[in-house]
């Protein structure tokens, strides 16, 4: 009777251990994979940002409002973007080339990005090109 | 001891399968939360590229406006090679013609291209430029577009009160003439009712006994027209002081087209003819250069699409062209005789329903009915906002919009 509990007890305790080390192998798994997702959605959050400060730059500069500015610094939940635009004249002056970049310090991706270029010292930057027309606009209250 | 055994044995495979279970369960959860943030990622790649093809394409729109503004030449010389008109852009007046944008230095990658089209017979001042742009390794496409102002001709006069017969000199009946001219009328309707306008304006008449004015009666004398030719309350108003004619200054035709010139009226016939448009099209011609010397016997315009006539220099080289008798015309009918009356001299027309504008006097009228209609001068009178300078290629304000490629 002794023995054959000492035996059973035995094997309770090797099916705790069995049952331990699979959830704790499996639970290494999943905090890995979730620390990538969380990892993956702070650089989408942060490249989405990113977008929109370019697309926002972009705008600026086609509509050729006063007070775009050509450099500046905009930090949203605690990341700093830098925000450049260089302009150049083409075509006897008849078209503005416009070159925007934005910056974020951030370390490398844990998925590289297509359109994203990793700058070194964990730098990440997107860089967008375009062409607005120089010819005024009519700017009156009404058109054909 | 049987029944011990048993008991235990579960035990164990139940707390294995909790085990596996909630591993399973945290690695699903993990699997959903990290596919979910995928399809987020791939999704804001996909607005990226988006993004850049209409970066792209607004590139190509500033490439094809500079290609108009930089080149000096009218916006006549960019349709010469007619290309089919994007989608969205249909009806016989629309001219479209596709132009060679280079790649963006920065963007070679991206393929750009554009086309200009124009409706010639409503604003064939107004040129819509629709640029497209697609990048094969994003597999993205925009197109956008956005209308230009070109100064294809400068706006004609708003006249408050057109008469219904222009002439350069005077006028006279011809013996047995059938004649009728009405001025525009309040009530709008043809020869009937209060007249709102002159039935005759001369820029010329004859100061005959030299006192260096025109009377009123040489002004009477000057415009003979039979009262029976005329509707009851129309007015013959002549200058009140005597101008000369040599060199003859198209004072008719500057009165009602202005600064509008010969070569305006030429391009926007030639690029109508060279479209398609007849009478018959719908909708139909509106501008009709005629150089030819022969007699006009084709009815045209509506009320919905008058047109305007003109009989050039060239087709008035011995006499000018007279009109069938049964011919109608809605719009507006020019004969350039400059300032020479006896090219004019027994001439018959049609029956005009607009504004007959004649370059000299009008003598010994055989035949012809002139009948005043508030769209007589619409063919030619483009809308140009108010205020605005029409001799500058100009953006239209709020006309850029992102297109479906």
């Amino acid at each position: 009777m002794t023995s054959r509990a000492g035996a059973q007890g035995g094997l309770a305790l090797i099916d705790a251990l069995i049952a331990s080390a699979v959830l704790g192998i499996g639970l290494a798994g999943t905090t890995q994979l979730t620390l990538k997702t969380f990892r993956l959605a702070v650089e989408n959050r942060q490249h989405t940002v990113a977008q929109l400060l370019a697309q926002e730059a972009m705008d600026c500069w086609h509509l050729h409002a006063q007070g775009c500015p050509a450099q500046d610094d905009i930090v949203v939940q605690g990341v700093r973007y830098a925000r450049q635009v260089q302009s150049t004249l083409r075509e006897g002056g008849w078209v503005l080339d416009l070159q925007v970049s934005v910056a974020w310090a951030n370390g490398p991706p844990a998925i590289p990005d297509v359109g994203t270029k990793q700058v070194g010292d964990g730098t990440q930057r997107i860089l967008w090109h375009s062409s607005a027309s120089t010819l005024p606009l009519w700017v009156g209250v009404s058109s054909p | 001891m049987t029944r011990h055994r048993t008991a235990r044995r579960p035990r164990g495979a139940i707390t294995l399968l909790v085990a596996i279970g909630l591993v399973t369960l945290a690695g699903l959860t993990s699997l959903f939360s990290a596919r979910s943030v995928l399809v987020d990622q791939l999704a804001s790649r996909n607005h990226a590229y988006a993004v850049q093809a209409r970066l792209a394409a607004d590139a190509a729109l500033a490439a094809a406006q500079a290609m108009i503004a930089g080149s000096g030449n009218p916006v006549e010389a960019f349709f010469t090679t007619p290309s089919a008109c994007p989608a969205g852009v249909a009806g016989a007046q629309w001219q479209c013609s596709d132009l060679p944008v280079s790649t963006h230095p920065a963007m070679p990658q991206a393929h750009l291209s554009a086309t200009i089209a124009r409706d010639l017979v409503r604003s064939p001042h107004v040129v819509r430029v629709y640029a497209g742009a697609s990048i094969s390794a994003h597999q993205s496409r925009a197109q956008v577009q956005e209308s230009l102002f070109v100064p294809v001709m400068p706006p004609a006069p708003g006249l408050a009160a057109p008469a219904a017969l222009v002439l350069n000199g005077c006028l006279s009946e011809a013996m047995g003439a059938n004649l009728r001219v009405c001025p525009l009328t309040r009530q709008g309707d043809v020869c009937n009712g209060t007249a709102i306008a002159p039935a005759v304006l001369t820029h010329h008449a004859v100061d005959t006994n030299l006192d260096g004015r025109v009377s009123p009666a040489e002004s009477m004398d000057c415009l003979a027209l039979k009262p029976a030719s005329l509707s009851a309350s129309g007015d013959l108003i002549g200058p009140g002081t005597p101008a000369a004619r040599s060199p003859c200054t198209r004072a008719a035709w500057r009165s009602v087209l202005g600064d509008i010139r010969n070569e305006h009226l030429q391009a926007w016939s030639r690029a109508q003819e060279s479209i398609g448009l007849t009478a018959r099209t719908s909708p139909p011609r509106t501008i009709y250069w005629i150089d030819s010397p022969a007699d006009w016997h084709q009815s045209v315009g509506t009320a919905a699409h008058p047109v305007l006539l003109v009989f050039s220099a060239l087709a008035c080289g011995q006499r000018c062209p007279s009109m069938g008798a049964g011919v109608r015309i809605v719009g507006s009918v020019l004969v350039e005789s400059g300032c020479n009356d006896e090219k004019m001299r027994g001439w018959q027309g049609g029956t005009i329903e607009g504004q007959l504008v004649v370059e000299s006097g009008l003598l010994e009228w055989r035949s012809g009915a002139v009948l005043a209609r508030p769209e007589g001068r619409n063919a030619y009178t483009l809308h140009w906002p108010e205020g605005m300078d029409a001799s500058r290629l100009q953006r239209i304000q709020g006309s850029w919009s992102e297109g479906t490629p």
